[in-house]
C-alpha cells in the first residue's frame, strides 16, 4: 500500500504525521518511509544515528556534442524548448540546469553529432531509521534544480509493502511526482483560513489523480469548524485531530517523535491506519 | 571586422518606445545598424516563454548578427552566452528612449 | 524604493502572519506581492478587493488530434516523461499533468497529429488592499511546473502598479528553489522567519546559502521563540557568530490564530505577538535607514 501525506500549505505537520504513522506501524509490519522533499529533506533529522545503509546516485542524461561531426547548424538550439542550448558560429553553449533530458536535440541533429551521457543530479540514500522502518531520502546536488527525477528514483526503491511518502509542500511538479501512483492521500491541515485555502488546492490534486483522501487536522485549538464544515460538505473523512500543545511542539521541534514518547499517540496513529484501510476498502 | 549592429530591447515599437529593462522578456527588439543608419523592429516571440529565455534570445541575436546589446540587466546564463558570442553588453539604468540610444550611436559614427 | 521579501526556508514558520502585520504597520506606504503562488494566502490578511484577473499561460503542452492519429505509438516510444498513454486501439493521448512540453512527440509523429499549444497554468490577479496599496498575486493550478515564471509575472505586475508607495514587500514561498530565487531578484532586505526547531535551523542555513549578501541583507526573526528557549539561543549565537542580524523574537500566542481566523493581521489586536512585531519592525526600519 502506498500512502502519501500531503498538504498544499507548508508547515502544517506532514512530517509529524508521516513519522508517527511509520513508527507506530513498524512494530507490526515492515514500513518504508520516503522523504519526497528532495529540495529540503528533513526526515533524516529524526534519525537515531547517522548511518547510511546505501547511497544510490541519480542520473539524468544530458547531450554531448562530437565537435568533429558538428556543423553548428543550430537545429539543436532551435529545438530546445528550455533554452539549454545556444549555438554560436563556432561554439555550443550548454546550460545544464535547464536541460529536461528529453532527448530532442540528439533526435533532430542531422549529423548525428549528439550523444547522451549520464550526469549525476543527486542521490537516494537508504538508512535504517528504526527497527523495521527503512528511510529513503532523495537529495538534489547543490546547483541542481529539478527534483522530479530524484523523487522518482526514491519511489522506485519503495515499491513493495507499506510505503509512506512524505510529499513536499505545494501543488506543483514535485508534488505530482510524489502523489502519482499512491493508493490514498492523507491531507494535513490547520484550522485557519490559510489551512482551508491550501487544503482545497491539495484536494483538487487528489481528485485529478482519482485518489481517495482523508484529513488530519494538526495544531488544533478545538475551534475547527472552518475545516470540519468543509470536510462534511466534501464528504472527506477526518482521520485524526492533533491538538496544539507546547509539549508536542517541543518534542517534534527537537527531532523526536511523539509516538515514541507517549503510547497513546501510537494508538491514535494505528487508528488512523485502520481508517485509511476502511477508506480504501470503501472505494472498491 | 564585422559590421556594427546594435540590439535595443524595447517596450513598444512606436516613436515613443523606451528601453525595456527586461532584455529577454521585452516585447520588441530594435536592431540598429549605424553603418547605413537603418532600423529594423522584430517582435520578441519568446517574451512569454516559461524558462531559459535569456539563452534563447541570445541565439536570435547571434542569428541577426548583433555585435552590441544595450540592456537594463542581464541574467546569469544569458550573460555567459553573450560573452561567448562576443556580443558587447552596455548596461543602462534609468529611463531612456530607443531614439536617444540610436542618437548616441549616430553622433559617434559622425565623429 | 525599498524592496523587502519575507522568506523562511522551512514552510509554516509564520512568514505570512509576519508580512501581514508589517503591511498593517506600513498602512498606505506599502505595496505588496504574494510570491507563494502554490499556496497564495497573503491576500486573506489584507482585506483585498480583486480588481482584475488575467489568465496565465506559462508553458505549452502537446495534444494529439485523434482524427489524424494512426496509433503507430512512436510518440509514446520517444516520450521520456511517461506523458503519452494509449487511449484505445488506434489512438494515443497526452497526459497534460506529465507533459513537460519538450516537443519530441511533435517532431517524431509521422502524421503531424501532435499539436503544441499554450496551456493555461493559472491566473494572475491584481487587488486593492484595505490599506490603499495594491496586492499583486496569482494562483497556480495544481500540477504546473512553472512557479518560477508566475512569480516573476507577479513581481512584474507589482512593478507596473507602483503608485506613491515607498516600500514594496513580497510574501515569499517556502523552500530554496526557483520560486524563492525569483522572489529575491531585486530585493535588498530579506527577512527570514524561522522557528526554534531542528528543521527550522537546518532550513535557515540552507536559505542563507542562496542569498547574495552583497546586494541583499538577511535579517532574522525567530517566531514561537518560547517553545524552545535553548534552541532559540542557539540560533541567536549562530547568527551572531556570522554577523547576521537577528531583529527579534516573537513568543507563541494563541491570539495569532484568532487574528488569522478574523482575517486580520495580529498586530492590529492586543497581543504579545503584536507587541513583539512592533519592536522588531522598529529595529528593521532602523536597519533600513541607517544600516551599513
Amino acid at each position: 500500500m502506498q500512502i502519501v501525506v500531503a498538504s498544499g500549505k507548508g508547515g502544517t505537520g506532514k512530517s509529524l504525521v508521516s513519522l508517527n504513522l511509520a513508527l507506530s506501524l513498524s512494530e507490526q509490519m515492515p514500513v518504508t518511509l520516503v522523504d519526497c522533499d528532495a529540495e529540503e529533506p528533513n526526515l533524516h533529522l529524526f534519525s537515531l544515528n547517522e548511518e547510511i545503509k546505501e547511497e544510490q546516485k541519480v542520473f539524468v542524461t544530458i547531450p554531448s556534442w562530437n565537435k568533429e561531426l558538428c556543423t553548428y547548424c543550430g537545429l539543436c538550439g532551435e529545438f530546445c524548448q528550455y533554452g539549454a542550448i545556444v549555438v554560436l558560429p563556432e561554439q555550443i553553449l550548454f546550460f545544464q540546469e535547464h536541460c529536461h533530458s528529453c532527448g530532442g536535440c540528439s533526435l533532430v541533429c542531422p549529423e548525428k553529432a549528439i550523444t547522451e551521457i549520464n550526469h549525476q543530479i543527486g542521490s537516494v540514500i537508504s538508512s535504517d531509521f528504526r527497527p523495521n522502518c527503512l528511510l529513503i531520502t532523495g537529495k538534489l546536488n547543490p546547483g541542481e534544480i529539478r527534483t522530479p527525477p530524484v523523487i522518482s528514483a526514491s519511489l522506485n526503491k519503495a515499491k513493495k509493502g507499506l510505503v509512506i511518502r512524505d510529499a513536499p509542500p505545494g501543488v506543483a511538479c514535485p508534488v505530482i511526482e510524489s502523489v502519482s501512483g499512491a493508493d490514498v492521500c492523507v491531507l494535513v491541515t490547520e484550522s485557519t483560513p490559510f489551512g482551508l485555502h491550501d487544503l482545497k488546492a491539495a484536494l483538487e490534486l487528489t481528485r485529478v489523480f482519482g485518489i481517495p483522501a482523508g484529513v488530519v487536522i494538526n495544531k488544533s485549538d478545538g475551534k475547527d469548524s472552518l475545516i470540519t464544515d468543509y470536510c462534511h460538505s466534501e464528504n472527506l473523512p477526518i482521520f485524526l485531530t492533533i491538538p496544539f500543545t507546547r509539549e508536542i511542539a517541543l518534542i517534534q521541534g527537537s527531532g523526536k517523535i511523539i509516538a515514541e514518547q507517549d503510547a497513546t499517540w501510537k494508538d491514535a496513529f494505528l487508528m488512523l491506519y485502520h481508517d485509511i484501510e476502511d477508506l480504501i476498502r470503501g472505494q472498491k | 571586422m564585422s559590421e556594427k549592429k546594435i540590439c535595443i530591447p524595447a517596450n513598444s515599437s512606436d516613436e515613443n518606445a523606451m528601453l525595456d529593462g527586461r532584455f529577454g522578456r521585452a516585447p520588441f527588439f530594435c536592431l540598429y545598424t549605424p553603418g547605413d543608419n537603418t532600423t529594423r523592429w522584430i517582435p520578441n516571440s519568446l517574451a512569454a516563454e516559461a524558462s531559459g529565455v535569456g539563452p534563447k534570445v541570445v541565439q536570435i541575436l547571434v542569428k541577426e548578427g548583433i555585435t552590441e546589446l544595450v540592456a537594463g540587466a542581464v541574467g546569469g546564463n544569458a550573460g555567459a552566452a553573450l560573452q561567448a558570442a562576443g556580443i558587447t553588453v552596455h548596461i543602462q539604468s534609468g529611463a531612456l528612449s530607443v531614439q536617444d540610444i540610436i542618437n548616441t550611436y549616430r553622433t559617434e559614427s559622425t565623429k | 524604493m525599498i524592496s523587502i521579501a519575507v522568506v523562511s526556508g522551512k514552510g509554516g514558520t509564520g512568514k505570512t502572519m509576519f508580512a501581514g502585520s508589517i503591511a498593517h504597520l506600513l498602512q498606505n506606504e506599502g505595496m505588496y506581492a504574494d510570491c507563494d503562488v502554490d499556496a497564495a494566502n497573503f491576500g486573506i490578511l489584507l482585506g483585498i478587493e480583486i480588481q482584475r484577473t488575467m489568465p496565465f499561460f506559462g508553458s505549452s503542452k502537446a495534444t494529439i488530434d485523434p482524427d489524424l492519429c494512426t496509433g503507430c505509438g512512436l510518440c509514446m516510444e520517444n516520450c521520456r516523461f511517461g506523458a503519452i498513454i494509449k487511449q484505445d486501439v488506434n489512438t494515443f493521448a497526452v497526459d497534460s499533468l506529465r507533459c513537460e512540453g519538450c516537443n519530441v512527440c511533435v517532431y517524431v509523429c509521422p502524421e503531424n497529429a501532435v499539436l503544441f499549444k499554450s496551456y493555461q497554468n493559472g491566473i494572475l490577479l491584481l487587488s486593492k488592499t484595505r490599506y490603499g496599496g495594491p496586492l499583486s498575486h496569482a494562483e497556480l493550478y495544481p500540477g504546473s511546473g512553472v512557479s518560477g515564471l508566475l512569480v516573476s509575472d507577479v513581481k512584474k505586475q507589482a512593478q507596473n502598479e507602483i503608485g506613491n508607495q515607498r516600500i514594496t514587500m513580497a510574501d515569499g514561498p517556502p523552500g530554496i528553489g526557483c520560486p524563492v530565487i525569483s522572489t529575491l531578484i531585486g530585493v535588498t532586505i530579506c527577512i527570514i522567519v524561522t522557528e526554534p526547531t531542528i528543521s527550522g535551523l537546518h532550513d535557515l542555513k540552507r536559505i542563507l546559502e542562496i542569498i547574495n549578501t552583497d546586494i541583499c541583507k538577511p535579517i532574522i526573526v525567530i517566531n514561537r521563540s518560547d517553545l524552545d528557549p535553548i534552541r532559540t539561543e542557539e540560533i541567536i549565537s549562530w547568527c551572531s557568530e556570522r554577523n547576521i542580524l537577528v531583529a527579534g523574537c516573537i513568543p507563541y500566542d494563541p491570539a495569532v490564530i484568532d487574528a488569522v481566523r478574523k482575517e486580520i493581521p495580529v498586530v492590529s489586536i492586543e497581543s504579545s505577538t503584536g507587541d513583539a512585531i512592533r519592536t522588531i519592525w522598529d529595529t528593521i526600519k532602523h536597519e533600513i535607514e541607517y544600516g551599513g
